[in-house]
């Protein structure tokens, strides 16, 4: 199980597990997993053969990629689940070949957490009343939230406007890369084979230059380059940055902490490019190993999961809505329940989108990505140039060789 | 089989044990960390032979001779510092004072805290934003520091938190080194008209000599080695700028997940850690 932000959710699927285990009278044991824990547990675990009966978590680089899936299909699942409440964009990134290799439980995606109180101040510094990109009051594109960035800097020249983790030990530093690298036309893989691997690319290089130009101009704060430095969340929570884009789980943590922070965020789509609204989202589901005993047990226990809807809700509602559930009457009930007004934006987003997973444009589950994800090939990447001065294209050079070393290995020569 | 050959096997016997378990957690691990540094071996994929493959790579690749410099430049400075500043601190814990056993329990204290809570302590003093150090700095008007997040100051500042975690030993250790100086040399160079400083040089340095040289050499052990501090400060960040060998070894296995590399990796860096403890051995014995 990959532990969530949300506290009561973990406590709340544990719980459920071990009602369904006592109902069966079976015996569980359950073990957690951070994000980063992912790839090298389970790598080791199919490795000594001591991989669990069923993962819960983002869909499993290691245990999905196409070329050996070690998961068992479940269209079954999702039969009686029935088709007519699923939302089946959902589904697209646990489908390969048409079948589904696992049950999605949750989907989210990263959106932007606007500060308004900060924002207001960095339009008035800068007499900003509409946003040339979006042509309103809202910025919509990265080339308007740079100048948004450039207004904060009227304001407060110390203000660092994106909210951004460059860091290794942070995955978070990946996704930065990606969300501002998909937009701008990059692309990771279109296909699970060497020659697929699109990293070394301009839009690699330009994305590198990029993101080292808002560096240099303290778009984005000097200690997001460590671990230890700022992490997004920090920086949202701290009112740090006038803006972060994450999934809504600082938003979350800010519900439990700060009742006036809530109150002071809009939750928008994230920031655009010139190749369209690109979202780097996912889906946390329920994976049976193919390696399993115990194939009716496991299906029975997912299915636990779903029938009871009242429940199934109230786990949506405790993580403040981050999670959208799998089932439609599961997720309209519970945006009526929790701060509709807030919510309902994100859900938008939601729609609007075109989700990206790290392997876009492919878009399914791909051991490369799991083991440069689990590696922080990106991050490592950010490092060179921006602390110690590589050129981009160097930097860039440096992670293509890299990524396509372990394609070669994954996917052979 | 006579009576000494009998006794002579029983203690053999007795050494069986011992064998046994220095053989699961030692001779095995080594002979397989070994054989695992000649082979190309990913988590996950099956193990390929490549010889002297991974050995070549870490000598002709930068990283290898940064994060050395980096373990050197760490170790060197941490060492110096504990042991300059705990002679410092055991000359003066040494003169008579009503508040000796006080300040002798209070020196402790540092090494008394696991390595783990020292970390987090000063991960948190340190913190650009929100540590109480850039606080006070900001509150006497000066600008506050990235003591983590900076090339310029993370290393100083990793180096600074071993210093203040292992001085104490140093400390301590020199403490009991001077009480154990006949006091009748002191009288007597002070008889002669020796000053403080001609004491220090001429009988405290010289009957500190085995003490000093032990504690330098096996603190320089321990803090090549040191992994812990530097993975909770800084990660090895930011960028390489403290990433030491242990951190290198550790990203090899458990992030690249290459165990092979991460094996050569260790077997290069083993001989400085041997000829460390030959001389540490040397020294003790010539001490005895």
């Amino acid at each position: 199980m990959t532990e969530r932000y949300c506290e009561p959710q973990n406590n709340w699927i544990a719980a459920k597990i071990v009602e369904w285990a006592g109902k069966n009278n079976v015996d569980v044991e359950v073990s957690w997993l951070t994000w980063a824990e992912i790839t090298p547990k389970l790598a080791t675990a199919m490795e000594a053969g001591t991989l669990p009966d069923v993962f819960y978590g983002g869909v499993s680089p290691v245990l999905m990629d196409p070329t050996n899936i070690y998961t068992l299909p479940v269209d079954d699942i999702l039969n009686e689940l029935g088709w007519d409440n699923i939302f089946e964009r959902h589904t697209l990134q646990v489908k390969i070949k048409g079948k589904y290799y696992a049950v999605p439980f949750g989907n989210m995606i990263n959106v932007t957490h606007l500060i308004k109180s900060l924002f207001e101040k960095g339009k008035k510094a800068a007499n900003i009343t509409d946003f040339p990109d979006s042509g309103g009051p809202l910025p919509e594109t990265w080339d308007d939230y740079v100048l948004l960035a450039e207004a904060m800097k009227k304001w407060d020249p110390n203000h660092h406007a994106f909210g951004l983790t460059l860091g290794e030990g942070a995955t978070d530093g990946s996704e930065t890369w990606c969300m501002t690298w998909f937009p701008y036309g990059g692309e990771f893989m279109t296909e699970p084979s060497v020659s697929g691997i699109k990293f070394r690319s301009k839009e690699s290089v330009e994305n590198m230059y990029r993101i080292k130009e808002w560096y240099d101009k303290g778009y984005i704060s000097p200690d997001a380059i460590t671990e230890s430095g700022y992490w997004n969340n920090e920086q949202y929570l701290t009112r740090a940055s006038v803006m972060i884009v994450e999934g809504p789980t600082p938003f979350y943590k800010a519900t439990t902490t700060d009742p006036s922070l809530v109150a002071d965020t809009m939750l928008l789509p994230p920031p655009s490019g010139p190749k369209g609204l690109i979202g780097l989202g996912g889906t946390y589901s329920w994976h049976i190993i193919k390696t399993t005993e115990h194939q009716d047990l496991c299906k029975d226990l997912i299915l636990y999961f779903y029938k009871d809807k009242k429940a199934y809700t109230s786990y949506v509602v405790d993580g403040a809505c981050c999670h959208i559930p799998l089932l439609k009457d599961v997720a309209e009930e519970a945006a009526k329940q929790f701060m509709p007004e807030i919510i309902g934006p994100y859900m938008e987003a939601l729609e609007k989108c075109t989700v990206a997973t790290q392997t876009w444009p492919y878009n399914l589950p791909s051991r490369v990505q799991g083991e440069i994800y689990s590696d922080f090939t990106y991050a490592h990447m950010m490092m060179h140039v921006l602390v110690d001065g590589w050129e981009p294209e160097k930097a860039v050079d440096w992670a293509a060789d890299h990524i396509e070393e372990i394609a070669k290995r994954v996917y052979g020569s | 089989m006579n009576l000494s050959t009998r006794y002579a096997l029983l203690g053999y016997a007795f050494l069986i044990p011992l064998f046994l378990i220095l053989g699961f957690v030692l001779f095995y691990p080594i002979g397989r960390a070994i054989w695992l540094s000649f082979y190309r071996k990913i988590v996950g994929s099956p193990a390929e032979f490549i010889g002297l493959g991974n050995y070549i790579e870490i000598l002709t690749k930068e990283y290898f001779y940064i994060c050395l410099k980096n373990t050197v430049v760490y170790t060197f400075s941490a060492v110096t510092l504990k042991a300059l500043i705990g002679l410092i601190v055991a000359l003066a814990l040494n003169r008579e004072s009503r508040y000796r056993g006080i300040l002798r329990t209070i020196a402790l204290i540092p090494w008394t805290i696991p390595t783990f809570v020292i970390a987090l302590l000063y991960y948190w003093l340190f913190h650009t934003k929100l540590g109480a150090i850039n606080i006070i700095l900001e509150s006497l008007g000066m600008q506050p520091v990235r003591w983590l997040t900076s090339p310029e100051w993370a290393m100083p500042s990793v180096i600074w938190v071993n210093f203040w975690r292992g001085m104490p030993f140093f400390a301590v250790t020199f403490l009991a080194g001077l009480q154990a100086i006949k006091l009748e040399l002191y009288e007597a160079a002070e008889i002669d008209g020796a000053g403080y400083l001609q004491k220090l040089r001429h009988i405290t340095l010289p009957g500190l000599k085995y003490v000093i040289l032990t504690m330098v050499l096996l603190s320089t052990i321990w803090t090549f080695g040191d992994f812990a501090l530097i993975w909770i400060l800084t990660a090895g960040g930011p960028g390489m700028a403290t990433t030491t060998l242990p951190i290198y070894i550790y990203n090899s296995a458990f992030s690249r997940l290459d165990i092979g590399y991460a094996s050569a990796l260790s077997i290069v860096t083993a001989p400085i850690f041997i000829l460390l403890m030959v001389m540490t051995i040397r020294i003790i014995l010539r001490g005895e």
